[in-house]
């Protein structure tokens, strides 16, 4: 790579102590940044760069760098997780920007995501999202045969892609209410489709959406903007299935819950 | 019962709510759009049908009051949900972009605001035509209200004439969004249908605002 390539580019990031504190934008100019870096990669050299100059490193989270564990965040330009579709922020390139370009690094905000510092955010609400239905109980004891419980091809594809979910918050990001009916619709597709989710189908998606509300997420406008941001491109269609699984588990009559 | 009210309380069932008086009062612009293009045809025709459907006091205070309900419930619950959207961000984005990608538009993005000029526009027009003065005129002998005429020297002013246009032009853009909206949230927006949905909402918004706007233009460069 020739020495011409190397970019400059003007970084305003948002700086905030705690929680507590009011946060502010804070200008960076950095230089020597190869297209060829991640984003995340981008941030650690401007990191290093400020601690050699005994300033305060931009505290920002990160895990697998590979776009599969849901750590890493930020809005990028007004977009979460920056441009480009069906990717993390940590599987976003510097070649997708230009020399001289500003940047605006912010982090997911909503009030169910409070700053802990910096550009990173608590997104235990996603937890207790979690906690409160998003699994099935089973009795421990060895694995059931594979093949007891058949579930059709196409049935099980749909789990899948539901599941893929990596609950990142960058629906909750882009919302313009903050809401979390993507996050919470892919959890509770994909257990409201398979057989072995059926056993709690209408407590889960109660407690869930209960949790949700709790936590100060918003309501939903339909406006699928979450879906066009999320890296794991989780269809809008799961919010409509949320919908339905909550008419049908306050009117379907059961006796038992 | 219970279940009822935490049902309808949830941030979901307040939207269900949206949708389903969203869903009347579409249903209800339709027949009111089809009632007022009459005039057009002949203003005789249009002051009796205005007379047959106001004659029966019951069938008019009923629909009064259903009509009242829709739009009040529709109203508060919208105000109830933009308030708790907006407590759910405190802190504003400094540079927040639309990915472009998804259905949201200028008009998805502020139902609020449309649905207050609309609101504006739906007093206005009540204080007009619902509790304005009433020509009356003597038809086959029958002494009866000549809405016809307060319609036509309504829109006899240019100002009057694009308020009216105007109105019904944000009420397009509130249903445009609106109406595929409420299929979503009411769980009808399977994959198979969606794309039906979508024409179908968007065939029903323009078709209705279209019967809406031709009549003051008419009225105003035609004449009837
Ligand atoms: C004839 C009059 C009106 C009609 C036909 C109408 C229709 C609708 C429909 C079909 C929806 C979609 C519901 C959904 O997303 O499930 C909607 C949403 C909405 N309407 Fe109206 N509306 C009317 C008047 C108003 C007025 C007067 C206001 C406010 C003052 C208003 C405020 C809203 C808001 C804020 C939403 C969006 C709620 C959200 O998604 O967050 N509307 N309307
Ligand atoms: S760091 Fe794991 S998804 Fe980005």
């Amino acid at each position: 790579m020739s020495a011409q390539a190397l970019m400059t580019l003007k970084l305003r990031i948002w700086r905030q102590k705690d929680a507590q504190s009011a946060g502010r934008m804070e200008e960076h100019e950095l230089s020597g940044i190869s297209e060829h870096m991640s984003f995340l990669e981008m941030l650690d050299f401007l990191n290093e760069k400020l601690t050699r100059e005994g300033k305060i490193p931009f505290n920002f989270e990160s895990d697998c760098r590979e776009g599969i564990c849901g750590s890493c965040s930020l809005v990028i330009n007004g977009i979460a997780h920056g441009p480009g579709k069906a990717k993390a922020t940590c599987q976003l390139h510097m070649r997708s920007f230009k020399n001289g370009d500003t940047i605006c690094i912010e982090p997911w905000r909503a009030a169910a995501f409070p700053v802990i510092k910096d550009l990173a955010v608590d997104r235990s609400a996603f937890d207790r999202i979690i906690s409160a239905g998003g699994y099935v109980s089973v009795n421990v004891g060895s694995a059931p045969e594979g093949n007891s419980i058949p579930v059709p091809k196409n049935v099980a594809d749909y789990a899948f892609s539901s599941a893929t979910c990596i609950g990142c918050g960058a629906c909750v990001a882009a919302c313009k209410n903050a809401s979390a009916m993507l996050f919470v619709s892919a959890k509770v597709s994909q257990f409201s489709v398979l057989p072995q989710g059926q056993a709690e189908r209408k407590s889960r998606v109660q407690n869930m959406v209960a949790q949700m509300e709790r936590e100060q997420f918003g309501a939903c406008t339909n406006e699928a903007e979450c879906s066009a941001v999320c890296p794991k491109e989780i269809p809008f269609e799961n919010i409509v299935r949320l919908n339905r699984e909550f008419i049908r588990s306050n009117f379907s009559p059961s006796e038992f819950e | 019962m219970r279940n009822c009210c935490r049902f309808f309380n949830s941030s979901i069932g307040l939207k269900i709510t949206m949708a389903l008086t969203g869903m009347l009062l579409c249903g209800f612009l339709l027949l009111h759009m089809l009632g007022n293009v009459i005039i057009l045809f002949s203003p005789e025709a249009y002051n009796l049908y205005s007379f047959k459907l106001t004659s029966n006091k019951i069938f008019l205070y009923t629909a009064e009051v259903g009509l009242l309900g829709l739009a009040i419930l529709h109203i508060l619950v919208a105000i109830k949900l933009s308030l708790h959207n907006r407590r759910s961000r405190p802190e504003r984005y400094q540079n927040k972009k639309n990915s472009g990608l998804s259905r949201r538009t200028w008009y998805s993005s502020n139902m609020i605001i449309t649905g207050g000029i609309i609101l504006y526009f739906i007093v206005t027009h009540l204080l007009d035509f619902r509790f304005g003065e009433e020509i009356m005129t003597v038809q086959n002998s029958v002494t009866i209200r000549d809405v016809a005429a307060s319609v036509i020297g309504e829109f006899q002013e240019m100002g009057d004439v694009i308020f009216y246009v105007v109105a019904i032009t944000l009420l397009m853009f509130h249903i445009l969004h609106g109406l595929r909206s409420a299929f979503a949230s009411l769980g009808l927006e399977y994959p198979r249908y969606e794309k039906s949905f979508n024409v179908l909402s968007k065939l029903f918004v323009f078709g209705v605002s279209a019967g809406f706007i031709v009549i003051p233009i008419w009225i105003y460069f035609v004449g009837v």
